[in-house]
């Protein structure tokens, strides 16, 4: 915090070089879809007589700033109709503007809803987006619409197999992403371990997914940051949507509240296999439960013309019980309250108040003499106060800050057993983290864009606890004890930390179809999920940096070459990254994480590096659309105490990723859409030797080799065929059936290759294939 | 908890897709090193140390006995030595009268010479707590559970944390050594972060006195079955050497939530001061019997 003045020093520079513009007038105002009156969030403002112009933040609203004369601005959205005004800026002007939808299906756009050459032009870079458009037409997985399999698409995005939760960006792990609904973190982003994700489509706006050059109004993780946004809900016409599916049936419905001034959505998903199976359930297992399910609201309320207020909220849970005497379950929650002041038509303003929850629980027996409960949890509480300040048309500066409270339950465990009471219940821990940030974007020239900005983090982990300190002079990967313990009063700082953090940009446009980027952020990461699993599970939890875990901090740096081609219709992007990771969270031998209250005597800590190049040719318009994307890569770790503290791949290291996903519109009632991947085998450990003890044929690896067999290459092509309702402009009622083929020509790929031992003592290897045939899906889809 | 995923993932609909095949896959192997199995205890009984050699991981056959080592074992703390000779599968001590490697505290070490090579280890006897009891109950009604009779065992820790503890369940005889029936504590509880101490060891542990089915679902006994419940006091390496070793055999079973390889650590070392393969623990013993009514 001491750095303070240094910030509020580098605000007032910005100021004072702009003080002398003083004959400057404002036109500002909200974008929005004219036929459902949502916002649109990075809608392009031009204006024709300068060559320059601003787009929409993520509320929908612009502001640009201009001397006093008369200008024709042009409002355009990709997939809508461009609106040109004259204006004459005698005077400070609000202007909201409805865009309509352009009437032939065919022009829709397929990935990005940006200027058409904002590829090139625009300063961000690593930077993917991807429309619910898109995302609802592409195959799917049991014909469920999946924001985070869509992603898995795009260059640098991986995942370490079919189930897994999660997804891997730049060679990172999966706790490295900030999964942000509406603004809140997620914590675990599946239904059903990995294979959906907990976002409903129906209630999905728009999806932003940062690789690199992260601005620095985000912190907090180190590999990257996908913005989800909610829809606010139809403010024209109550509209429902809905579709019964394989695994989910949905049903959503938004209506205005207030015409154009308010209005909400309520979406709901659940899962069906339960009611479906509880006719053939044995006695034993009546009453059993297997489902999922989630609930997304928000509304919004306008005051007058300078606020806003969104309330948001996400409930998701899946459910698994056997009769009356187990069960597990797992989910999120969220609640997001923002507010939006205008404090002039200049000065943008958002703070965002937000509750997150993540927990699980696990029961076992159902007398009270006998059972055994156990349950789990991570919340936090923070604000998050943000400024935009629209200065000139070059140059826009953003400001604020953001708090934390953490609140760790890592484990309440109680064991009954004829009456007597065991506690394994490991102590809640606590931390604060706190960022203030600055950035501006700043246009140079025609040709040089920068954006600079630095985040100050601190974080204070804080009692109430014991904070344990462990044996110093040990062998790399061997467990650890505590050899002392100090205890803490609550919010009694155990250990801080603070750390800077400098991201920059830089665009380079040498016309208007080609340009340089070059980025470089350093990020810091707080709290760690302790997974030393394959692929995550629900059980996992998260923990604070301690005063035995450090910070995990990455530094990254990313040049690219963008260049469009044919008027726009093709985008290519190239880009190469290097990003330097330090103090990872690694576990020793046979660790123990769950239950543990020295959990901390069995991580290592480690560094990491990746580096890669990730190339993508989009198409964006005509009958035949879509992209081709591929990733050369390389991830690797080097841990002491692990591999003989050599480096080597991490578990999720792939070298080739190849993607090739295109979409096919027939006529105005058949679309059809394929996807085809093929990705290079993650590495695995395998033993080299089995040995014998008391009879049991344990396997070990002598050379202490870390991930030495790379699994066989991975390829999978998926179809899809949509089939829209006949056309009548008189019914409401719009159907559409989806049929889809996941694994068409039924590879057996591997999720894994691990050895098993047999019945008499037989070692072999054996192939897992989470999905070992094609599966076919029918779904329909509905609109009133 | 990993096995409890995979029954949820084979009921979700999702799980009818998965599916496993057996491949041959091309990997290095090592073998030929010695490997020490060396778990005996202080029982006034036959001792056994089998010397094998290791083999490929992939190499189904029965290991090669290393013959011609000399093996002996000292008790440091007594200053009294023991020479296992050498059968044709195994080396072995026999007592006379009321001789014992030694007592609960004593210090111990191994030593093994074998092809110009030796190998040293030391450890100490720990302390073991008598079993209390073994009750049997019928159970019927109970998910994933036949209905039939089963058994728990009890036994307190002492109190003091560090205690460790390898109980051996027999069923008419015979020890129930599948890897998922190995039965482990720290103090009374799972693991040393699990800070149960000084307690009668904690349900999971003492239910474990059942045989387990290829679905690590327990089994119901018959009346007339003889059940035997041991229980061998190890040290801390040793039980973590255990741990790893039930984890690892059990891994297969575990699917996308698998654990990656994990090595046991052996404490016997190589006068090059380089780790051997194996382990040396000796053990006091505490038991009880009963016959299932």
């Amino acid at each position: 915090m001491r750095k303070f003045p240094f910030l509020l020093f580098f605000l007032l520079f910005i100021a004072s070089t702009l003080l002398g513009q003083k004959d400057i007038r404002t036109i500002s105002g909200y974008i929005k879809d004219a036929a459902s009156g949502e916002t649109l969030i990075g809608a392009n403002v031009y204006i024709n007589e300068l060559g320059t112009g601003t787009t929409s933040n993520e509320y929908g609203f612009y502001s640009i700033t201009l001397p006093p004369e008369q200008y024709t601005i042009q409002y355009s959205y990709l997939g809508f109709v461009t609106v040109t005004q004259k204006i004459d800026l005698k005077e400070n002007i609000k202007k909201d503007v409805e865009l309509g939808m352009e009437s032939t299906e065919l022009m829709e756009v397929v990935i990005s809803s940006e200027a058409e050459n904002a590829n090139v032009s625009d300063i961000e870079m690593s930077v993917n987006k991807l429309d619910v458009s898109t995302i609802k037409k592409m195959p799917t997985l049991l014909g469920e619409v999946e924001v985070l399999r869509s992603i898995q698409l795009l260059p640098g995005v991986s995942s370490v197999g079919e189930g897994a939760s999660g997804f891997n960006v730049r060679g990172g792990s999966i706790d490295q992403n900030l999964v942000l609904l509406d603004e809140a973190p997620v914590y675990n982003s599946s239904h059903l371990f990995g294979f959906f994700s907990v976002f409903n489509p129906d209630a999905v706006k728009d999806v932003k997914l940062y690789k690199g050059g992260i601005p620095s109004r985000y912190g907090g993780r180190l590999s990257s940051i996908l913005d989800v946004r909610m829809k606010e809900g139809n403010s024209k016409k109550m509209e429902l949507n809905g579709g019964i599916g394989a695994i989910f049936s949905r049903f959503s419905v938004e209506a205005p509240i207030v015409k154009d001034k308010s209005s909400f959505i309520v979406a709901g998903r659940r899962s069906y296999i339960d009611v479906l199976a509880q006719p053939f359930l044995n006695e034993d297992l009546e009453g059993s439960a297997l489902n999922f399910y989630d609930l997304t609201l928000k509304t919004n309320w306008g005051f007058g013309e300078k606020d806003k207020l969104f309330l948001s909220g996400y409930l998701g849970r899946d459910n698994f019980g056997f009769g009356d005497d187990a069960g597990f379950n797992w989910g999120n929650a969220t609640t997001t309250l923002r507010w939006n002041h205008l404090f002039s038509d200049k000065l943008f303003s958002n703070i965002t108040l937000y509750f997150s929850d993540y927990d699980y629980q696990i029961k076992f027996g159902s007398e009270a003499d006998n059972r055994f409960n156990w349950d789990a949890r991570i919340k936090n509480y923070s604000i998050k106060p943000e400024f935009t300040w629209f200065l000139t048309p070059d140059n826009q500066i953003r400001f604020g800050g953001q708090s934390i409270i953490y609140n760790f339950e890592p484990g309440n465990a109680v064991g009954v057993s004829e009456g007597e009471i065991t506690d394994l219940t490991v102590p809640e821990k606590y931390g604060i983290e706190t960022a203030i940030f600055v950035e501006n974007e700043q246009n140079v020239n025609e040709k040089i864009s920068i954006n600079y900005g630095l985040r100050l983090s601190h974080f204070n982990y804080t009692g109430k606890g014991t904070a344990y300190e462990f044996e110093n002079d040990f062998i790399p990967g061997v467990r650890r004890r505590a050899i002392s313990s100090q205890s803490y009063d609550q919010w009694e700082s155990i250990k801080t930390y603070v750390n800077l953090e400098p991201r920059f940009s830089l665009k380079y446009q040498m016309d208007q179809s080609k340009s340089f980027k070059l980025s470089y952020n350093r990020m810091t990461q707080y709290i760690h999920l302790i997974s030393n699993t394959a692929a995550s599970t629900p059980v996992d939890i998260w923990t604070p940096s301690t005063n035995n875990i450090k910070p995990q901090t990455a530094d990254q740096v990313a040049l690219g070459y963008f260049q469009n081609f044919n008027d726009n219709k093709y985008e290519l992007s190239a880009e190469t990254y290097y990003k330097k990771l330090d103090h990872l969270v690694d576990y020793i031998d046979g660790a123990d994480l769950l239950l543990n209250e020295f959990l901390e005597g069995d991580l290592l800590e480690g560094r990491g590096r990746a580096y890669g190049l990730e190339l993508m040719l989009k198409k964006n318009e005509g009958r035949l659309n879509g992209w081709i994307s591929y990733t050369l890569a390389r991830s690797e770790r080097q841990v002491d105490g692990i591999n003989k503290g050599e480096w080597y791949p991490s578990r999720f290291d792939q070298t080739h990723n190849l993607s090739i996903t295109g979409f096919y519109d027939l006529n105005d009632r058949w679309a059809f859409s394929a996807n085809f991947v093929a990705i290079s085998g993650t590495p695995t450990t395998f033993p080299t030797t089995r040995i014998q003890q008391q009879g049991y044929i344990i396997p070990v690896n002598v050379n202490e080799d870390r991930n030495n067999v790379r699994i066989p290459l991975y390829h999978r092509l998926d179809l899809s065929a949509t089939l829209q309702g006949k056309k009548n402009n008189q019914r409401r009622w719009q159907g559409e059936w989806v049929f889809s083929i996941y694994n068409v020509y039924s590879k057996r790929n591997p999720f894994s290759i691990f050895t098993r031992q047999g019945d008499a003592g037989i070692t072999e290897a054996v192939r897992l294939s989470v999905i070992g045939n094609f599966i076919p899906s029918v779904s329909y889809n509905f609109k009133f | 908890m990993r096995k409890v995923f995979k029954y949820l993932l084979l009921l979700s609909i999702i799980g009818m897709y998965a599916c496993e095949d057996v491949i041959d896959i091309d990997v290095e192997s090592a073998s030929g090193d010695l490997v020490i199995d060396a778990w005996i205890d202080n029982r006034n009984q036959t001792q056994q140390i089998n010397l094998t050699l290791a083999q490929g991981y992939f190499d189904n056959t029965n290991p090669s006995i290393a013959a011609g080592a000399e093996v002996v074992v000292n008790n440091i703390t007594k200053g009294q030595s023991f020479e296992f000779e050498s059968n044709s599968s195994y080396y072995s001590w026999s007592p006379q009268n009321t001789e014992q490697l030694g007592e609960v505290g004593d210090v111990l070490q191994l030593f093994i010479s074998y092809e110009g090579q030796e190998y040293t280890a030391e450890t100490s006897i720990m302390r073991v707590p008598s079993v209390d009891s073994i009750t049997q109950e019928f159970i019927d009604d109970e998910v994933f559970l036949d209905d039939g009779i089963y058994t728990e065992f009890f036994a307190r820790d002492f109190s003091g944390t560090g205690d460790a503890y390898w109980i051996k369940t027999y069923k008419n005889g015979e020890f129930l050594n599948d890897a998922t029936e190995i039965n482990i504590a720290f103090d009374a509880g799972f693991d040393a972060g699990s800070m149960v101490d000084g307690i009668i060891f904690i349900p999971p542990i003492r239910d474990l006195a059942n045989e387990l089915d290829g679905d690590g679902l327990p089994i119901a006994w018959e009346s007339g079955e003889e059940i035997r419940v041991e229980i061998h006091s190890l040290t801390e390496p040793a039980f973590n050497f255990m741990e790893i070793t039930r984890d690892q055999i059990s891994n297969g079973s575990n699917g996308i939530f698998a654990l990656p390889l994990a090595n046991v650590r052996s404490n016997i070392v190589k006068s090059d001061g380089s780790s051997a393969l194996g382990f040396f623990n000796v053990a006091a013993v505490s038991s009880m019997e009963k016959t299932i009514e």
